[in-house]
């Protein structure tokens, strides 16, 4: 039970964080050159898929440890949870590491440049 | 079945990706100065995000334990990007900040002066007008404290006022108090006179008295002396003596009645002065009934000074205790005008520096203007070159349609000359296979002449022979 506990605090600090994250990276984003944009765009784009992640971690987390609270919104919660940690697992998180991995590319691609 | 080979297969897939994006990077880290970059920091951090994934697919680890390692590590990353974003973002800040204070001075006509105004210049005027209310507030602070100060002052002077009065109360009950003991004494010193004087009256008394007895002792001698005498001048003079004797009780009883008279009148004197006495007792009497009435009113005065005392000690010690206070407001007072005075200082001091500001944001704001202006001026002509430049656009548009048009035609022609080239090629192809024919047809004519001259020369020896 302590588990959930921890994963539950421990996701919602990281969603804090990666939406913090994501905020600044666009702030920054303002002072890289033109041609970096792209790599950091795509990198952006990974951090929106992470948040989402993070955001299904926590929920999931969630009804891990409190099943009640989420079953009293609604009775097919946890169905409706697994959907999601399916679409998270299938689609989200390669979704992120294609990101990354199209962000490095490009850094690559300027940086040889 | 399907799905969850369907999701390892995912799962494997994005940790190997992660893996070769973090590989990519890291080689290209080593390899190339990656400082063109600015964000490379979030990129080395980021990659690290492979190690939840690939945590997710080692099986071997309890999935409580996995999934709380998971959520430590997404965690650690991110709350590790959150701190290199947020320094990247404040030291690109700086840096930016930096070059456009820098532009104020070395250069007015900067590609970002519209930045530098809206950062740099906006900001300032945003400051200014903060200080300016905190001016106010401060001003409108140190007024409220200056009249709470004049109440102060105004509640002392009543209280110092209110002291005096009773100051001046306690002095006139003490200076009445001093009087009336002064009365009483001189009542006293009264009474003690004519107590002295009354003794002095029962003396005198007394000797008459006693002169009195002497006299009736020296009368009765003399009565008989004159028995005597009369004894011895009886026989003698009896006959002359007789008048004389007639004469003499005559002279004695007239003594007599006059010492009778005088006996009378001392005794009524001596009634009279008894009497007057007694009046005096009774006067005393009275006296003494009102000395203790006196007395009585004195303690009744004494118990209402002591009341009076212990009320002017309360008093006193109140006023005491009031000047200790008054002391201490006075201290406060002069404690509240000195910070008043260093807030008055401080005030002054921020007036100087906001003043400066002022000054400082005024000649900013002149600038500003000045930029404001002169970026109206190029707006200005931005627009005349921007409507320049669509005139031009607008022509560019026309010759470009006709290049285009000119480019369809040369393409045509492209494709005429094409195909004229093919043709060409192919009548070159068949030129050139007609020219090694033809070359191939010399060639052959050479050899046939070589052989031909070859045979003469044959020929021609045998011929000789």
């Amino acid at each position: 039970m302590a588990y959930e506990n921890i994963a539950t605090i421990l996701s919602a600090a990281t969603l804090v964080f990666t939406i913090f994250t994501l905020i600044f990276t666009v702030k920054n984003r303002e002072f890289e050159r033109g041609e970096v944009e792209n790599a950091v765009n795509a990198l952006l784009f990974g951090f929106f898929m992470t948040v989402i992640i993070v955001a299904i971690r926590l929920v999931e987390s969630l009804n891990e440890w409190k099943p009640d609270a989420l079953a009293a919104i609604t009775p097919e919660a946890t169905t409706y949870i697994g959907y999601l940690t399916q679409i998270e697992t299938l689609a989200l998180a390669p979704l992120l590491a294609v990101c990354c991995l199209v962000a490095m590319f490009l850094a690559k691609d300027l940086l040889e440049k | 079945m399907a799905s969850e080979i369907f999701t390892t297969i995912q799962e494997w897939l994005t940790v190997i990706m992660l893996l070769i994006a973090a590989v990519i990077w890291y080689k290209v880290r080593k390899e190339r100065d990656v400082t063109g970059i600015r964000s490379y920091r979030i990129f080395n951090v980021i990659l690290l995000l492979a190690l939840p994934f690939l945590l997710r697919v080692i099986k071997f680890i309890p999935a409580d334990i996995n999934h709380v390692l998971q959520a430590t590590l997404f965690f650690l990353i991110f709350f590790a990007l959150f701190i290199i974003v947020v320094r990247e973002n404040k030291r690109m800040q700086r840096e930016r900040v930096k070059d456009m204070r820098e532009l104020l001075t070395e250069s007015q006509k900067h590609p970002i002066r519209y930045e530098f105004a809206r950062r740099i210049v906006l900001p300032e005027l945003q400051k200014y007008k903060a200080k300016q209310e905190e001016v106010k507030k401060q001003e409108a602070a140190l007024a409220v404290k200056i009249k709470e100060v004049e109440k102060r002052e105004s509640k002392i002077k009543e209280d110092t006022e209110m002291l005096k009065n009773e100051r001046e109360a306690v002095k006139q009950e003490e200076q009445r108090k001093i009087q009336l003991q002064k009365e009483n004494e001189a009542k006293e010193r009264e009474m003690k006179k004519k107590e002295e004087e009354i003794n002095r009256l029962l003396e005198k008394t007394k000797t008459r008295e006693a002169e009195l007895k002497a006299f009736h002792e020296k009368l009765a001698l003399r009565e008989v002396e004159g028995q005597k005498k009369y004894d011895d001048t009886f026989s003698k003079f009896r006959a002359k003596k007789t008048e004389e004797l007639t004469q003499l009780r005559a002279e004695y009883k007239a003594i007599k009645n006059q010492l009778y008279d005088r006996i009378k009148r001392r005794e009524e004197e001596f009634d009279r002065v008894e009497k007057d006495l007694e009046r005096r007792e009774q006067e005393l009497r009275d006296k003494v009934k009102l000395y203790q009435n006196i007395d009585k009113i004195t303690e009744q005065k004494n118990a209402e000074m002591d009341r009076r005392r212990q009320a002017l000690r309360r008093i006193e010690e109140k006023t005491m205790k009031s000047a200790s206070d008054l002391r201490k407001a006075e201290q406060g007072f002069v404690e509240a005008r000195r910070t008043f005075k260093e807030e008055v200082e401080a005030f002054k001091d921020k007036e100087d520096e906001v003043r400066e500001e002022l000054e400082k944001s005024q000649k900013r704001i002149a600038r500003a203007d000045k930029t404001l202006a002169e970026s109206q001026e190029v707006r200005e002509a931005a627009r005349l070159k921007e409507e320049e430049v669509q005139a031009w656009k607008k022509e560019l548009d026309a010759r470009q349609k006709a290049i285009e048009s000119e480019e369809y035609r040369i393409g045509k022609e492209r494709a005429d000359l094409g195909k004229r080239e093919m043709e060409i090629s192919k009548k070159e192809g068949d030129i050139l296979m007609e020219k090694s024919a033809f070359d191939e047809m010399k060639v052959s004519e050479k050899k046939m002449q070589k052989e031909k001259t070859q045979a003469q020369k044959e020929v021609m020896p045998s011929k000789r022979k």
